[in-house]
């Protein structure tokens, strides 16, 4: 009896096996079919995001290109400072004003009216001449009687 | 007094017209120094252009050719150093007294 029962057991199981069958290939189907779906937008993703990898990259030296370029801009803003000694080398040209200053400070009041110039003929033979004299003169007139 | 300010100042001596032996022999005794120079005004032209009638009469001229003193007749040795010292230190505090040039306030009994 019992032997019965598993027999019919064994018999019922196989044949519900046979018909859910055809299901199970569905479902393996469905299953293949995921790899399909997922495998096309995963493809297509993977060398989109490397072309645009590529194409970052490939922007990305136009940038250095870019940094490059202002590099050599820099250089061209460096060039400021070589202008900058130029401004320096004019910096003494600006003291000429300074001495121009000094220059015309001599011309100071006078002490007094002009005293009248003359020349004396010495008695060593040479010339005296008052105006060409740089130190205060003593004039001593005298006779001799 | 010309020994004490040479290099500093210039004395100079213009002497009335007269008779040139004489006038040698009267500066070597007068003077007495070589560190006046001294000659004769034969035309009488310092004499008048500095209004001097008689002498002995004096005057000193600033470096910058200024007139800032005369005096006729004889002077105090130390006032004559005293304008010479306010000059060559620069001072500007003594009073110019140069009489008006071309006059004859330089006239002294001489």
């Amino acid at each position: 009896m019992v032997a019965l029962v598993l027999v019919s057991l064994l018999a019922v199981s196989c044949g519900g096996g046979s018909d859910t069958g055809g299901e199970a290939p569905e479902v393996t189907a469905a299953a293949g079919a995921v790899p399909e779906t997922t495998a096309a937008p995963t493809t297509a993703a993977a060398p989109t995001t490397t072309v645009e990898g590529a194409t970052a990259t490939t922007i990305a030296p136009t940038t250095t290109t870019g940094a490059a370029t202002a590099t050599t801009a820099a250089p061209t803003t460096t060039e400021a400072p070589d202008s900058a000694p130029t401004e320096s080398e004019a910096a003494p040209e600006t003291e000429e004003p300074i001495t121009t200053t000094s220059t015309t400070a001599p011309p100071a009041e006078p002490l007094g009216p002009p005293a009248p110039d003359f020349s004396l003929e010495l008695s060593t033979g040479e010339t005296f001449v008052l105006s060409q004299q740089t130190t205060p003169v003593l004039i001593f007139f005298w006779a001799e009687w | 007094m010309a020994g004490e300010y040479e290099g500093r100042v210039v004395v100079v001596a213009p002497a009335w017209k007269s008779g040139m032996e004489d006038t040698a022999e009267e500066a070597d005794r007068l003077l007495r120094s070589g560190a006046v120079l001294w000659g004769l005004d034969e035309q009488e032209e310092i004499f008048s252009a500095y209004g001097v009638g008689g002498q002995p009469a004096g005057a000193i001229v600033a470096a910058d050719g200024s007139l800032v003193s005369t005096w006729p007749g004889p002077r105090n040795v130390a006032e004559i150093r005293e304008t010479l010292d306010a000059l060559l230190s620069g001072s500007n505090s003594f009073s110019v007294d140069a009489a008006s040039v071309g006059s004859a306030t330089l006239s002294s009994p001489g």
